[in-house]
């Protein structure tokens, strides 16, 4: 979908190029997440795909085309952009600030309206009344849905983010990396999600980009980028915890689908019950919290279905 | 002085209108001229620097002797031209310089994000730059009009017959009635007119904390 091959890019006046011969190949339909240290690139990488920024050498494409082919203003209405400054305009209300867009692309109003609608609701607010307010009378959290519903507003393909969520707090910011999970499965767009935390990227990405001093280090999923680093800068760069959080993204169901075992003792003292969100995180929790090897499955009625082990856990973890 | 009003009605009606379409002929000159210009500087610096500089050095000029070297000049002589002339290069600093911060001042995160969106340079000086200066613009129209309304008697020196000519005629011929008459009307019509845009001026700044005047 999106391409990046060998791309450059050395701001006038600087001697080490902020992007320094990158690769990067961001997949249709799914959500990349560039994660790095500050300064490593990730937001200049953003604005070289939607032509805020030129690239001093390499292509980039989009299915296929040269995005120099594109005609500038055109290529941004198809791509959207959240920044962390948000950047609603204060003299408009929400709708009008959402409507931007498909204003730009000459959609008809009365699609416009219902489009802008859609999205109000979709991202919790009322279109009556907060609809109708101005951004200065929102609260921090409810700006980001907005700056989201704005990127969003022109059916682009692609969306680009610039850590949308960086400026809240971690409530407000849990609720709106579930909305926009949510959203996500439901437009399934080809989003690039900038962010220098591990865990927002583990939680969000379908895909990780580790970027490092101007180039993509690493781009896998996120149980590949904890469990199989390519070397030890994504190793130390993803922290010494790393395998618990692998923990945490897989799920328990899936370890069971893969190696079905007898039940050996039906001694229901050490059982778990299993869920669609169980993983095995919350599976070694209950066998350090027990002081077992081995723990118990059972289904929401009780009935046990299989067991797990210590061992299947570790096994699982590097069998990805 | 209510009795030297009541008796010459007819001629202060005459001089206080005479006042006004000077005062609104420099105004509107201004806004069509310094406007488009003050956008023109924040897009081309060396253009800023050299409006800047004339507007101070103009700005600078004491009225009486700006009359006087305007009519001095042929073509313009005695009259309303230099008049108007005067009180548009007077009206340079304020207009062009407020237009200037106006756009200049507008969030940088907000031009990113609407140029992100695919607002092409066109839009963007219609629907944010334009719309985010105007409280800053408007305080710069306020300081103009409330300048030139006051400056204008002066031009009753160069043969305007305005509000200004009740004070000169009075001082020659020491009639206080006469002279009071005309410096009371010219400085309720600038407080009246100071004070309604002012409070237009609070209206307009509600949405806008980064721009406003200096
Ligand atoms: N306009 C600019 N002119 C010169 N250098 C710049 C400019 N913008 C960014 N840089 C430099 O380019 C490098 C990459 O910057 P970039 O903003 O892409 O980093 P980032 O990964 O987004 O960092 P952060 O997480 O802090 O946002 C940095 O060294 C930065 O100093
Ligand atoms: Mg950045």
């Amino acid at each position: 979908m999106i391409f990046l091959e060998s791309v450059t890019k050395l701001y006038p006046g600087e001697k080490i190029p902020a992007i320094d011969n990158l690769n990067l190949h961001v997949e249709a339909g799914k959500l990349t997440v560039f994660l790095g240290k500050s300064g490593c690139g990730k937001s200049t990488t953003l604005r070289l795909i939607n032509r805020m920024l030129d690239s001093t050498s390499g292509t980039i494409t989009i299915n296929g085309k040269n995005i120099k082919d594109f005609d500038e203003d055109s290529l941004r209405r198809d791509i959207g952009y959240v920044i962390q400054d948000i950047g609603l305009l204060p003299n408009k209300t929400v709708e009008e600030n959402i409507a931007i867009v498909p204003k730009l692309k000459k959609w008809d109003k009365e699609m416009i309206t219902q489009r802008v609608r859609d999205l109000i609701l979709m991202i919790g607010l009322d279109p009556d009344i907060e609809g109708k307010k101005y951004p200065r009378h929102l609260s921090g959290g409810q700006m980001q849905r907005v700056g989201v519903a704005r990127g969003l507003a022109g059916n682009p393909p692609i969306v680009l983010m610039d850590e949308p969520f960086g400026a809240v707090d971690p409530i407000a910011r849990t609720k709106l990396q579930d909305d926009l999970l949510k959203i996500q499965n439901a437009e399934k767009k080809t989003i690039c999600f900038v962010t220098h935390d591990i865990d927002e990227a583990i939680k969000l990405g379908d895909k990780i980009a580790i970027f490092n001093e101007g180039k993509v280090v690493q781009c896998d999923e996120p149980i590949k980028i904890l469990m199989r680093p390519k070397n030890d800068f994504v190793k130390e760069f993803m922290g010494e915890t790393r395998v618990l959080d692998a923990l945490k993204i897989i799920k328990l169901k899936d370890l069971i689908e893969d190696n079905h075992k007898k039940i050996t003792d039906e001694n229901l003292d050490r059982k778990i019950e299993l869920n669609d969100n169980s993983t095995l995180y919350s599976a070694l929790a209950n066998l350090i919290e027990k002081n077992k090897s081995i723990i118990t499955i059972v289904d929401n009625e009780n009935k046990p279905i299989t067991e797990v082990s210590f061992d299947d856990i570790s096994k699982y973890l590097y069998k990805e | 002085m209510i009795e030297y009003m009541s008796k010459n009605t007819s001629v202060i009606t005459k001089y206080t209108l005479a006042h006004f379409s000077l005062t609104i002929s420099a105004i509107l000159i201004s806004l069509i001229l310094w406007i488009p210009i003050g956008v023109y500087m924040t897009r081309n610096k060396k253009v800023a620097n050299f409006i800047f500089a004339t507007s101070n050095i103009l700005y600078c000029i004491p009225s009486i002797a700006m009359f006087a070297i305007l009519i001095t000049i042929p073509f313009l002589g005695l009259g309303r031209k230099s008049a108007i002339i005067a009180l548009v290069l007077y009206s340079m600093m304020p207009m062009t310089r407020s237009v200037y911060t106006g756009i200049k001042n507008v969030d940088k995160s907000l031009i990113e994000a609407v140029k992100g969106m695919g607002m092409n340079a066109r839009n963007i000086f219609w629907e944010v730059e334009l719309p985010m200066a105007v409280p800053s613009i408007f305080s710069g129209f306020r300081i103009m009009t409330i300048m030139i309304t006051s400056t204008a008697t002066l031009a009753t020196y160069i043969g305007e017959k305005n509000l200004g000519r009740l004070i000169s005629q009075g001082l020659s011929r020491s009639n206080m009635e006469m002279v009071a008459t005309g410096a009371i009307l010219v400085s309720i019509i600038t407080l009246l007119l100071d004070f309604i845009l002012s409070k237009i001026e609070d209206k307009l700044s509600w949405y806008n904390t980064n721009a406003g005047g200096e």
